[in-house]
């Protein structure tokens, strides 16, 4: 009866040994599963961006454009932009700067991180006009917003 | 008209004179058994596909017993202890059911049939997303398969009796039939019978066992996820059956019919074949049930079930399934303890693999308790694994109980 008993527990080892096995085998096609997805869409979003890069390509030589080999030659910032990065504040340091202790209130804008030389300049341009408008309006003493 | 012998004229009567009162009775008590099971059915107290046929052979077969020729009782549906060929080649042409017996029955092949439905009807994909805690708990749910061997053994069975009756404990009903057909053929009606009634009870029995088990509290608990459930697509399913069906045929060749067919109904499921799947999801799982309903209730002719053992068996496998419902519940506290309060351990019933009934029993209590808490995945999840780690069993039954 003992030897029974003792009997039943090995095989009831036996059993959670293989069902983990099983177990193991079912969380590596899991992973498999997982990782395939993973590279699969990687590889589709790679193969969208080598379609738009070659149709950029074609569009630049027929419109008689720099090519982007050309573009990397000019040193292109706008991934740069693109991050957030603005190259030309790189070496812009405030009186009193230095690594790691702040030099109070910034006086610098989203406008001045984030967008490159000629969208900055359009916008002053724009504010100047919009500045302008609202000044002549404002001599305008009859003017339907007021 | 005083010459006519009415016991002969009306033979169902007249057997019941020949074969003695021990015999009568127990044909009455059957025909009485027959009509409850047909009553149980039509109210779906039981399951009715499976009852229904049932209880309407098991008084066809004890009415219609009958005196034959070399003047022993008999019947015209089937002889189920048959196994000379010549007697079978003979048998076959006369009894109706005797052909649907021998070639779907006795080898096994209509609880293939009926694996391959219910493979079918799995999602593996609740059992990728969480494959260790599902498989933990199918495990936990073996507990009544594995204690109801010793015990049975030390009542009086032999181990391969043993065995086959500890099967109901994983509460499979194609598996109790394959391991007894392999193990104990002599007791494989009885013992199929029994835990074919057993399982039919689990939808009313275990609410019970989990609610005195797991208080309202704990029963109420809604599981939180930081991350959304994965979905796996076809091929990943299609390639978790077929690396699965290789390594279990591996493993255990004996028990390969069954891993076969299970793993077949989810490729089926997987791969798209729409007419198959709804071949095998469809008239094959139904009619192999109809028809394993229809075969087990003619093969409760009383003179069979008339063993000793009966009684023995009868306890046994209401023993197993308690004992499975119990070791589940205790493998969804470990799992509640594991994962420090966020697991509902009513889960943990759903381990016993009777799909999709106690996986639907599970989320039933949770929902009484907790209308938003959602647990039918993890519950699936546990449910299938019950399957594998019930198939798994089997091989290891089939294969190492005659080496004890």
């Amino acid at each position: 009866m003992l030897s029974l008993f003792i009997s039943t527990l090995e095989m009831m080892g036996l059993t959670f040994v293989i069902g983990l096995f099983v177990a193991g085998v079912i969380k590596g096609i899991a992973f498999w599963a997982d990782s395939l997805e993973y590279h699969h869409s990687h590889a589709a979003e790679l193969a969208q961006f080598n379609k738009i890069n070659k149709l950029r390509v074609k569009l630049g030589e027929l419109l008689g454009l720099v090519s982007p080999e050309g573009t990397e030659q000019l040193d292109d910032e706008r991934e740069d932009f693109a991050r957030g990065e603005n190259p030309d504040l790189a070496n812009m340091r405030p009186e009193g700067y230095y690594h790691g202790v702040s030099h109070g209130i910034s006086q610098l804008n989203l406008i001045d991180y984030y967008y490159p030389h000629d969208s900055h300049f359009m916008h002053l341009k724009k504010k100047g006009q919009i500045m302008k408008k609202r000044n002549s309006n404002k001599n305008k003493s009859l003017s339907p917003e007021e | 008209m005083e010459n006519i012998d009415f016991l002969g004229l009306f033979q169902g009567f007249g057997t019941m004179v020949a074969g003695g009162w021990l015999l009568a009775a127990a044909r009455i008590f059957l025909i009485f058994l027959g009509g409850l099971l047909v009553y149980l059915g039509w109210k779906n107290v039981l399951e009715p596909m499976v009852m229904i046929p049932m209880g309407l052979g098991m008084i066809a077969i004890n009415c219609g017993t009958l005196i034959m020729p070399g003047g022993t009782l008999g019947n015209l549906f089937l002889d189920p202890m048959l196994s000379d060929t010549d007697e079978l080649m003979n048998v076959m042409q006369i009894d109706f059911l005797q052909p649907v017996y021998t070639l779907t029955f006795s080898n096994g092949l209509i609880a293939c049939f009926v694996f391959m439905g219910i493979g079918t009807l799995l999602d593996v994909g609740y059992l990728l997303q969480k494959p260790f805690a599902s498989l933990f708990l199918a495990l936990c749910a073996e507990l009544g398969t594995f204690l109801t061997l010793p015990i049975a053994s030390a009542i009086g069975l032999n181990l391969e009796e043993s065995a086959s009756v500890a099967m109901v404990g994983g509460a499979d009903g194609p598996m109790v039939l394959f391991t007894s057909l392999v193990l104990a053929k002599h007791l494989f009606v009885p013992i199929t019978v029994v835990a074919y009634l057993y399982l039919g009870l689990t939808y009313g029995g275990y609410p019970y066992l989990v609610k005195l088990l797991i208080p309202k509290r704990l029963r109420a608990i809604k599981m939180t996820t930081k991350k959304a459930p994965k979905t796996y697509d076809a091929k990943v399913k299609l390639a978790f059956s077929v690396i699965l069906c290789a390594v279990l045929c591996f493993l255990f060749p004996v028990a390969s019919p069954l891993f076969f067919s299970l793993f077949l109904g989810v490729a089926i499921r997987e791969s798209g074949m729409k007419h198959i799947y709804d071949f095998v999801s469809g008239p094959l799982l139904y009619g192999s049930t109809f028809m394993l309903g229809l075969l087990l209730g003619v093969l409760c002719d009383a003179k069979l079930l008339l063993d000793p053992k009966i009684l023995k068996l009868l306890v046994l496998g209401i023993a197993a399934l308690l004992l499975s419902g119990i070791g589940g519940i205790i493998g969804g506290y470990v799992m509640y303890f594991i994962k420090k309060g966020n697991y509902n351990p009513v889960i943990g019933i759903a381990a016993v693999s009777c799909v999709p009934t106690t996986a639907k029993v599970a989320q039933k209590l949770v929902s009484k308790e907790n209308p938003d808490s959602f647990i039918l995945g993890d519950a699936l999840g546990a449910n299938i694994s019950g399957v594998i780690t019930s198939a798994i069993i089997t091989g290891i039954y089939i294969t190492l109980i005659p080496y004890l």
